[in-house]
């Protein structure tokens, strides 16, 4: 009665005392069998049960994430069957190492593992003629952020067209800004996130990712076509602004 | 419009420091200014259409990268037990503990090498072919018969080096039949006056001894080195 006890997220504890005001040892595995349908557990409570060898845990952090991880590894490979491999990867990784997990976002963490070796293998395919990924993504199912919901349908397909020019340009981006402008801007992570998974400081993302990001709108200005399409696209972006929000994009076939 | 240029350009260039730079337009657009330079940033947009327009480019860019698609994989990710399993007691069996033990072979070849390239000389300069004696021992047949008469004497190859004084004699017995270099090296070590004098046959021999330790010693660094390339090659590939 007297110590304290200390136990760690994930582990079994024994029958616990009678009298306790931690809520948490309400949860004590004897009193509630698994109550997992009713609580949402979060990333931090999962990877410590992962660091447990609790692979049910770990498996349900895969699941939330892999859509993520696939997504920034297929950008930075171009090839779907080399992303689905580095994706593989970096989960085995990522369990093997899960003790060396040093608190903070498990995505920005999961995120670092997985664009490691993403780069690692662009360098061992450097020589390789690069894939180019509208093709190879033409293979598998994008799933369209929230924001095409306000945006008109004009808007949407002039943004699908300048999409095209703007991965380009992403590829032509120095390492380091591509990264942090994919980490950011493209799965949304905030600047801590972004410095975890770069492994940078914030200083640094927040002035990669401002000059990637002018690089990008030069990239798009400099190209005649690509020029115009965006001249369209901003226009739209203020009439949107002021229009009544029109979602059309998953019911209507345009 | 006159505080902007107060905070912000006291330098040379006036004009151009009013304007925004991309940093603060990058912070501005995700909103990450400090409330004080925002609000300057902000009036300075307002005043200025070179920015605003630098600005909504950006911001339209930003827009845009928002909107790219995610992609759903093919297939999940989750690790089957099995897969964890192997994942956690072996990683990766087949090339980093393997390199690492070839790595270490090569180190402790190449020590070995070393090693004998020293002896060599060392030995070649005092005249005996002493430590290679015994790598050399089972090539010459006519060694049989005084090594015959050495261990008659009573003192075999283990208990001879122990003692050199009196064992004065034997050695003048083995190297008078020259060929006993197998069993009593120390000792003629220590002749080596007498030995390169009277024993013509011996030092071709043990030469050879150190060849042959060489030869061998560099073919296996060789095979190390091949395997360890070979390993890093397999392990690019996979
Ligand atoms: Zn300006």
């Amino acid at each position: 009665m007297s110590f304290r006890r200390r136990r760690p997220p994930g582990a079994r504890g024994g029958p616990s005392d009678a009298l306790t005001t931690d809520p948490a040892d309400a949860l004590a595995p004897e009193a509630l069998p698994t109550p997992e349908p009713a609580i949402v557990r979060d990333d931090g409570h999962l990877m410590a049960a992962a660091c447990d060898g609790d692979l049910d845990a770990f498996n349900l952090l895969v699941l939330r994430h892999e859509r993520t991880v696939f997504t920034i590894c297929l950008r930075l490979l171009r090839d779907v069957q080399a992303a689905e491999d580095a994706t593989q990867d970096a989960f085995l990784r990522a369990w093997i190492s899960a003790r060396s997990f040093q608190g903070g976002s498990v995505r920005a963490w999961l995120l670092r593992i997985a664009t490691n070796r993403a780069y690692d293998l662009l360098r061992v395919r450097a020589r390789r003629p690069a894939a180019v990924l509208e093709t190879e993504a033409a293979e598998i199912e994008p799933i369209w952020s929230t924001q095409s919901a306000i945006e008109s349908p004009e808007a949407g397909a002039l943004r699908d067209e300048l999409g095209i020019y703007l991965e380009r340009a992403l590829t032509a981006l120095p390492e380091d800004q591509r990264t942090v402008v994919l980490l950011a801007d493209v799965q949304g992570c905030s600047y801590e996130e972004t410095a975890a998974a770069a492994g940078a400081a914030v200083g640094t993302v927040k002035s990669r990712l401002s000059r990637g990001r002018a690089k990008l709108r030069q990239t798009l200005i400099d190209d005649p076509t690509a020029a115009e399409l965006f001249d369209r696209y901003r226009r739209s972006q203020h009439e949107t602004v002021d229009a009544p929000a029109t979602r059309g994009r998953d019911s209507d076939d345009e | 419009m006159s505080d902007d240029r107060t905070q912000r350009g006291p330098g040379s260039e006036p004009e151009r420091a009013r304007h925004l730079d991309l940093d603060a337009m990058s912070l501005l657009l995700d909103d990450a200014l400090p409330p004080a330079e925002r609000a300057a940033a902000e009036a300075h947009l307002a005043a200025c259409p070179d920015c605003r327009e630098d600005y909504e480019e950006l911001r339209a860019t930003v827009r845009l990268l928002h909107g790219l698609p995610q992609y759903a994989p093919r297939r999940s990710f989750t690790l089957t037990p099995e897969q964890a399993r192997l994942a956690v007691s072996p990683p990766r069996r087949l090339s980093w503990p393997g390199e690492g033990v070839l790595r270490w072979a090569a180190l402790a070849v190449a020590a070995l090498l070393l090693l004998t390239t020293v002896g060599q000389q060392t030995f070649d300069r005092s005249g005996g072919p002493a430590p290679s004696a015994p790598i050399a021992a089972p090539a010459p047949p006519q060694a049989a018969q005084p090594d015959f008469a050495a261990s008659e004497q009573g003192a075999p190859e283990a208990a001879a080096p122990q003692a050199p004084a009196p064992a004065a004699a034997d050695a003048e017995d083995a190297v008078s039949t020259e060929a006993n270099h197998g069993t009593e090296s120390m000792r003629k070590a220590s002749e080596s006056v007498d030995e390169t004098r009277s024993g013509g046959a011996i030092p071709p021999g043990g030469v050879s001894g150190w060849r042959i330790a060489q030869l061998g010693l560099t073919l296996a660094l060789l095979w190390l080195i091949v395997g360890i390339a070979g390993l890093r090659w397999m392990r690019r590939l996979h």
